[in-house]
């Protein structure tokens, strides 16, 4: 529900930022890796480095406490040059993640094409089309994993959580630095805090959704998959092995799902971009989301593999921000938030 | 308005970039139903029975009068080689993604469990349920005309279940299987039964009984009766038929439910495994008046089928009953004692089994 305030300007509540913010958790827990580490060990650095993030969060003043023009300028520059390497690194993640589950189907040009497109199509709904998607986004995402679990129920044994494993502080340390740099969520709470109706219970409201679905959703792994789990995607594995009387596997349906919630954490990323863009030039502001969608998606085709070869990626990575300046020259309309 | 421009060529690029890829449609692809793997002398020997839609001469798909699966059998030194040569043979791209079983045959050993089933643990289409089983020629098997079922891998599948539902065997799936190389692993053991004789004779398959994996290596074989107090151990099981010693009367278990409890006394660990079943009178019983009889008599029985699993065990060195995973869970500390070590494990665990047969309360 949007809020509306003495400014004239209009809030999203903190449900609907906690939804947007969950979108980012949920689609990192169907794409992760545990790289061999204890799923029990995975979740805990998680929410751990959740909880830090929230209360850091919760007691940093508004802006960063920067009063001058400038410093408030620098510090919209370097938030904003993080979400944009944050979206890369969403984008790279999502087709990294399609071509490691289905390496024969899907090409990393067009998976990260149509998802940048698509994620700046859903920014150009602004923040409150955005935040309405994410809550139908994160709640069917729930409903999927919840369904997924039921369906393995079967077979869980909470003997196979496995919490005897030797070397359980460094796989912590490893798996808390890798949750805070796949952790955008709240500095994007931040950037966009002006437009968030209570940030700070949005924080708390968004800490507890993150931590109660990674925590469930990796017991439920480890206790049904065991030594599986530790390689590959283990809720992706998860939703291929669950079976209910209705639905066979839920694997199409993760898949759907995950899709969704990448889909609108990208289109969240581009409007904190163009929220710290907005810092330095309204004009500019205009066209930071087509650009930075633009940007990235080059980004990751020239960082990502060259086995599409070189001179299609090439010409994409050029295409595409010439693309974007096509929109922007023909003009916008300036969001009022 | 005009923004529509970036959609359109980044639509544009889309078509693009996603033209390089070659389609598969559905037309292209060989629908494996079960797959056999047999060891040969250079390597394995892989049997696939592939559903086939043969739409000559009818309107629907399923032409009634051919049968509608096909099997293929292909030598390499690896299963994926094997695979990748059926379908090559077929000249079509193989879907694993229906695949309901997999059968081992005599030879095949799972030391290397990994490496061996990396065909079906790579491919994202593969179902890690998919039912697997041992039997001495799965080639055999999976040609042979079953006189049940309209798509053999599934009454192959279904036979395997009901025998588990009745405790005679214990199911396994691939995702087991997978880990076979580090764990003991129980599989079905499938038996092709030939009855009647010449034109008359017809195919059927037994699942009765069991195969043991320890570490990947075939180290015994459980009776239909050991696999009886297994399932009822391990709460696998759903209902066992017990006939009675004295007399031809049986009684049916239901309701068997199984709990494990693991303490520690000093240096010794003491698990406790209690499990309980009910006898439903029926109309026999009451005739007879010898339902007291006959609960008495399946607690022994039942007692003493689940009573030789710790011994089997400690024979074999084969972790029947999960302890090691049951152990490491709840007393780390002794788990890293023994140094991983599954034989020095059982030599510090006693087990004991409670067994009580009641009346279902209905």
């Amino acid at each position: 529900m949007a809020l509306e305030n003495n400014s004239n300007s209009i809030k999203i509540s903190p449900y609907q930022a906690a939804a947007l913010m969950l979108c980012f958790s949920l689609s990192g827990l169907a794409a992760f890796r545990p790289q061999g580490d204890s799923l029990a060990v995975c979740a805990a650095a998680r929410t751990a480095a959740a909880a830090v993030g929230t209360v850091v969060f919760t007691l940093l003043p508004a802006g960063g406490g920067l009063r001058g023009r400038t410093g408030r300028r620098i510090l919209a520059a370097v938030s904003g040059g993080y979400l944009l390497v944050q979206l890369v690194l969403l984008l790279s993640g999502m087709s990294a993640g399609l071509q490691f589950s289905y390496p024969d189907f899907y090409s990393l040009p067009a998976v990260t094409v149509c998802t940048a497109a698509a994620a700046a199509y859903c920014a150009s709904m602004r923040l409150r089309g955005t935040a309405r998607a994410a809550c139908a986004a994160a709640v069917f995402m729930l409903v999927t994993l919840v369904l997924t679990a039921a369906g393995a129920a079967d077979r869980f044994d909470a003997d196979r959580l496995d919490l005897a494993v030797s070397g359980k502080g460094d796989a912590f340390i490893r798996q808390l630095l890798t949750a805070f740099s796949q952790m955008p969520e709240l500095p994007l709470l931040a950037v966009l805090r002006s437009s968030i109706d209570r940030p700070r219970r949005a924080a708390a409201v968004w800490f507890a959704g993150h931590s109660l679905a990674w925590c469930a959703v990796l017991t439920v792994c480890a206790g049904v998959l065991g030594g599986q789990a530790l390689t590959g995607i283990p809720s992706d594995t998860l939703s291929s092995y669950s079976r209910t009387a209705v639905i066979e596997r839920f694997d199409a349906l993760m898949l759907m799902m995950w899709a969704l919630c990448s889909l609108l954490a990208a289109a969240g990323l581009l409007l904190g971009i163009r929220s710290c863009v907005r810092q330095w030039s309204e004009k500019a502001a205009a066209c930071a989301v087509p650009l930075s969608a633009a940007a990235a998606a080059a980004a990751v085709m020239l960082l990502g593999t060259a086995a599409d070869g070189f001179i299609p990626m090439t010409v994409l990575a050029a295409a595409m921000p010439a693309a974007a300046l096509f929109g922007h020259a023909a003009g916008h309309d300036p969001e009022t938030e | 308005m005009k923004r529509i421009w970036f959609f359109i060529i980044s639509g544009l690029l889309l078509f693009c970039s996603a033209g390089g890829r070659s389609a598969v449609t559905s037309l292209d692809r060989a629908m494996v139903h079960a797959v056999g793997i047999d060891r040969t002398e250079d390597g394995f020997r892989v049997t696939l029975q592939v559903f086939r839609p043969d739409g000559t001469g009818t309107d629907t798909q399923l032409n009634t009068a051919k049968p509608n699966i096909f099997i293929i059998t292909a030598e390499a030194d690896s299963v994926g080689e094997a695979m990748a040569e059926c379908g090559a043979r077929l000249g079509e791209e193989l879907f694993i993604g229906h695949n309901r079983l997999i059968l081992f045959g005599e030879g095949v050993g799972l030391e290397r469990s990994g490496s061996l089933l990396s065909e079906f643990v790579r491919s994202k289409e593969s179902y890690l349920g998919a039912e697997t089983a041992f039997t001495e020629n799965a080639s055999e098997l999976l040609s042979a005309e079953l006189s049940e079922g309209a798509v053999a891998a599934q009454s192959i599948v279904d036979i395997i279940t009901r025998h588990a539902d009745d405790s005679r065997t214990v199911p396994c799936d691939l995702l087991e299987v997978t880990d076979a190389e580090r764990e003991t692993v129980v599989m079905p053991r499938l038996e092709l039964i030939r009855s009647g004789s010449g034109d008359n004779s017809e195919m059927t398959v037994s699942a009765a009984g069991a195969e043991v994996y320890v570490d990947g290596v075939r180290r015994l074989r459980l009776s239909r009766s050991e696999c009886m107090g297994l399932g009822c151990l391990t709460g696998t099981a759903q209902r066992a038929v017990l006939s009675s010693e004295n007399s031809d009367a049986s009684v049916l278990l239901t309701d068997i439910v199984s709990n494990t409890e693991l303490s520690e006394d000093g240096s010794r660990l003491n698990v406790r495994y209690t499990v309980s079943a009910a006898v439903t009178d029926d109309q026999s019983t009451e005739q007879t008046g010898r339902g007291g009889q006959l609960r008495q008599e399946a607690q022994l029985r039942l007692t003493e089928l689940c009573g030789q699993i710790p011994e089997l065990c400690r024979e074999y060195s084969a972790d029947l009953l999960g302890l090691e995973g049951l152990v490491r869970a709840h007393c780390p500390e002794v788990w890293q004692d023994c140094g991983g070590s599954f034989p020095r494990l059982l030599d510090r665990c006693s087990v004991s089994v409670e067994v009580s047969v009641g009346d279902r309360v209905c």
